[in-house]
C-alpha cells in the first residue's frame, strides 16, 4: 500500500480516496480530490495556480532544494529484506522528517526576516515623501523670518551709526 | 525434459509462468497440481516463486527475465517487488520500468544473450534490457508481427518461431541470435508460441494440447534429447508435423 | 415571510460541461511538447491524405494539435493570439508526474528553467 502524491496539488492520497485519470498514453494521473481533477480538465497550469505546491517550490516559498529530500523517492530497484537494516531505517526517518521539519521551518523564518526588513525600508520611504502631512512645510517659516527682520533692523542700525559717526 | 501441463484447464502455459536458467515465477492462487509439477522438474536446482505481478496471474506475459536479471513493468506494487527480490536469488538483478508497453512478456524476447524487442519501445527500457539482463537487444518482428515476446520463444540452446515465419526470416532471426531456430506450432495448432510454453537450458512446459509430434520437434530444437543429430531430425519432423496438420 | 422561488439560471448552459469531457479531450501540452521533438513533427506536418480529418489531414498546427481545412485557414490561426500564447506556453518544460512527486517531497524540487527555443515557422 502505497501514499500517492496528486498530480496538481502533490498533497498526499490515500487508499481509498480521490480519482485517477488514465491517459490514451498510459499515464496515471492521480488527483486527490474534484477540485484537483476539475483544473486538470481545465488543463490549468500547476505552476501558475498559487496553490500548488509546484507552485510554492518555483516560487521559492517554501523549501524545494535540499538533501534531506533525497531520502524518500520512489525506487524502481528493490532491496533485499534484512531485519536490522529495516530497523535502522525506520529510526532514521524519524530523524530525517525532524530534520525536515527544521531545515523547512528555518527558510520560511528566514523569508519572513526579509520581508520585515523590506517593510521597514518601504515605510520610512513613505513617511519621507509624505512628511507634510506630520509637520507643515510652512511651520518655521513665521520664526525664521522675524529673526531675519531683527537681524535686518539690526544692519540698519548699525548703518544708521556709521552715518552719523561720518557726519 | 518436455512436460505437460494446464493451468487451471488452460494450456497457455507461458501466460501463467516464467522461466529461466536460474529462476521461475508462477502464477499464484493456481491448483497444486501445477505447481507440484514445476517443483518436481525444478526445485532441486531453481527456485520456484509464486508470484503475481500488479495482482494479476499473468506473470509470464507481464515480465521478462534470464539468468542475470528480472524486468517488471510499472504497475508492480511494491510487495511484489519485494517479495520477488526475498525470493529470487541475490545474484538476478531486478528492476521495475517505466514502460508504456507494460506487457513486457509480449513485447520482449530473450535468452542469456540476445534480446528481440517490439520496435515501439522506449530507448530508456532498451538501456534498461541492456543493463539489468545483460542483452544485446534488436528490434524486429517476426513474421510481420510487432508482438515478438508472444510468436517467439528461445533459449541458449535454440528456438521456435510462429509457424508461417518464412525461411528467410528465419535464417535472418537465427543469424542475429546465434542460435538454430524453426517455425513450429504448440498446444494443437496455436501460433502463440511464446505464450504457449516456457523452456530453459534443461526443461520445457507447454500446455496439454500438445501433440506428441509437436513436442518431438520442441525437444529436439532445445537440445533436451542430447547427442541427436539436430538439422536432419527438425526437417524430417517439420516435413510429419506439415503433414498432420494439412 | 414569502419563499422566493430559486431561479434556475444556468439550466441550458452545457457548453462549459461538455468541453471538459473526455471525449472531446485534446492533446495535453506535454504530449505536444513531444510531437514537436523534429522527427515527429516531420511526421505530423506531413500526414498521408486522411478524409476523415478536415482538410483532409493536410493542414495540421502541430503546437495546437488541431487540423484546419486549407491553407488560409491555417495561416489565418497562425497569425491569432492563441496560437501565439500556445507557442509561448511550449517553450517552457512541461509539467509532469514526476514533478508533482518532486513537488510533494520525494526528490528534490529544481526549479524549472525557461528553455527558449526558436520556433520556426510552419514549413509548409
Amino acid at each position: 500500500m502505497r501514499i500517492e502524491k496528486c498530480y496538481f496539488c502533490s498533497s498526499h492520497l490515500y487508499p481509498g480516496h480521490g480519482i485517477q485519470f488514465v491517459r490514451n498514453d498510459c499515464k496515471i494521473f492521480k488527483f486527490c480530490r474534484s477540485k484537483c481533477h476539475r483544473a486538470f480538465q481545465k488543463k490549468k497550469n500547476p505552476r501558475k495556480v498559487r496553490w500548488t505546491k509546484a507552485f510554492r517550490k518555483s516560487a521559492g516559498k517554501e523549501l524545494g532544494v535540499d538533501p534531506s529530500f533525497e531520502f524518500e523517492k520512489r525506487r524502481n530497484a528493490p532491496q533485499k529484506y534484512d531485519r536490522e537494516a529495516w530497523v535502522k531505517t525506520v529510526e532514521a526517518m524519524k530523524r530525517i522528517e525532524k530534520i525536515k521539519h527544521k531545515r523547512s521551518s528555518h527558510h520560511i523564518m528566514q523569508r519572513l526576516k526579509k520581508a520585515k526588513v523590506l517593510d521597514k525600508e518601504k515605510d520610512i520611504k513613505e513617511v519621507q515623501r509624505n512628511l507634510s502631512l506630520i509637520r507643515s512645510p510652512a511651520a518655521g517659516l513665521k520664526k525664521a523670518q522675524e529673526e531675519r527682520m531683527v537681524e535686518e533692523i539690526h544692519e540698519s542700525d548699525e548703518e544708521m551709526m556709521a552715518e552719523e559717526i561720518e557726519l | 525434459m518436455a512436460v505437460r501441463t494446464q493451468f487451471e484447464n488452460n494450456n497457455e502455459i507461458g501466460v501463467f509462468s516464467k522461466l529461466t536458467n536460474s529462476y521461475c515465477l508462477v502464477a499464484i492462487g493456481g491448483s497444486a497440481n501445477f505447481y507440484s509439477i514445476f517443483e518436481s522438474e525444478l526445485s532441486e536446482t531453481i527456485p520456484v516463486v509464486h508470484s503475481s505481478i500488479a495482482g494479476c496471474r499473468i506473470v509470464g506475459r507481464l515480465t521478462v527475465g534470464n539468468r542475470h536479471g528480472l524486468i517488471v513493468p510499472n504497475s508492480t506494487t511494491d510487495q511484489e517487488l519485494q517479495h520477488l527480490r526475498n525470493s529470487i536469488p541475490d545474484s538476478v538483478k531486478i528492476q521495475r520500468v517505466e514502460e508504456k508497453l507494460s506487457a513486457l512478456g509480449n513485447v520482449v524476447a530473450c535468452n542469456d544473450y540476445v534480446a528481440l524487442v517490439h520496435p515501439d519501445l522506449d530507448r530508456e527500457t532498451e538501456e534498461i534490457l541492456q543493463d539489468t539482463l545483460g542483452v544485446e537487444v534488436f528490434r524486429q518482428s517476426v513474421a510481420g508481427n510487432a508482438l515478438v515476446g508472444s510468436y517467439c520463444l528461445f533459449t541458449n540452446q535454440g528456438g521456435i518461431v510462429h509457424p508461417k515465419t518464412p525461411t528467410s526470416e528465419q535464417d535472418e532471426l537465427s543469424s542475429l541470435l546465434q542460435v538454430p531456430l524453426v517455425a513450429g506450432s504448440i498446444n494443437r495448432g496455436s501460433e502463440v508460441v511464446g505464450a504457449g510454453m516456457v523452456a530453459n537450458d534443461w526443461s520445457i512446459f507447454c500446455g496439454m494440447d500438445t501433440t506428441a509430434t509437436e513436442l518431438s520437434l520442441l525437444e529436439a530444437v532445445f537440445r533436451l534429447n542430447a547427442g541427436a543429430p539436430l538439422p536432419q531430425q527438425t526437417a524430417n519432423m517439420r516435413q510429419s508435423l506439415i503433414e498432420s496438420m494439412s | 415571510m414569502r419563499l422566493v422561488q430559486r431561479r434556475k439560471y444556468h439550466q441550458g448552459i452545457t457548453t462549459e460541461k461538455k468541453k471538459y469531457r473526455t471525449k472531446r479531450r485534446q492533446r495535453d501540452i506535454d504530449q505536444v511538447f513531444e510531437d514537436l521533438q523534429p522527427e515527429k513533427r516531420q511526421k505530423l506536418e506531413n500526414q498521408p491524405l486522411d478524409l476523415d480529418k478536415p482538410g483532409g489531414g493536410q493542414f495540421y498546427c502541430v503546437h495546437c494539435a488541431k487540423h484546419y481545412i486549407d491553407e488560409i485557414a491555417l495561416q489565418e490561426h497562425i497569425r491569432g493570439k492563441p496560437h501565439k500564447k500556445r507557442v509561448r506556453d511550449l517553450q517552457e518544460k512541461p509539467y509532469s508526474i514526476e514533478e508533482s512527486e518532486r513537488a510533494g517531497g520525494l526528490g528534490s524540487y529544481v526549479v524549472p528553467v525557461k528553455e527558449v527555443k526558436i520556433v520556426e515557422p510552419m514549413a509548409d
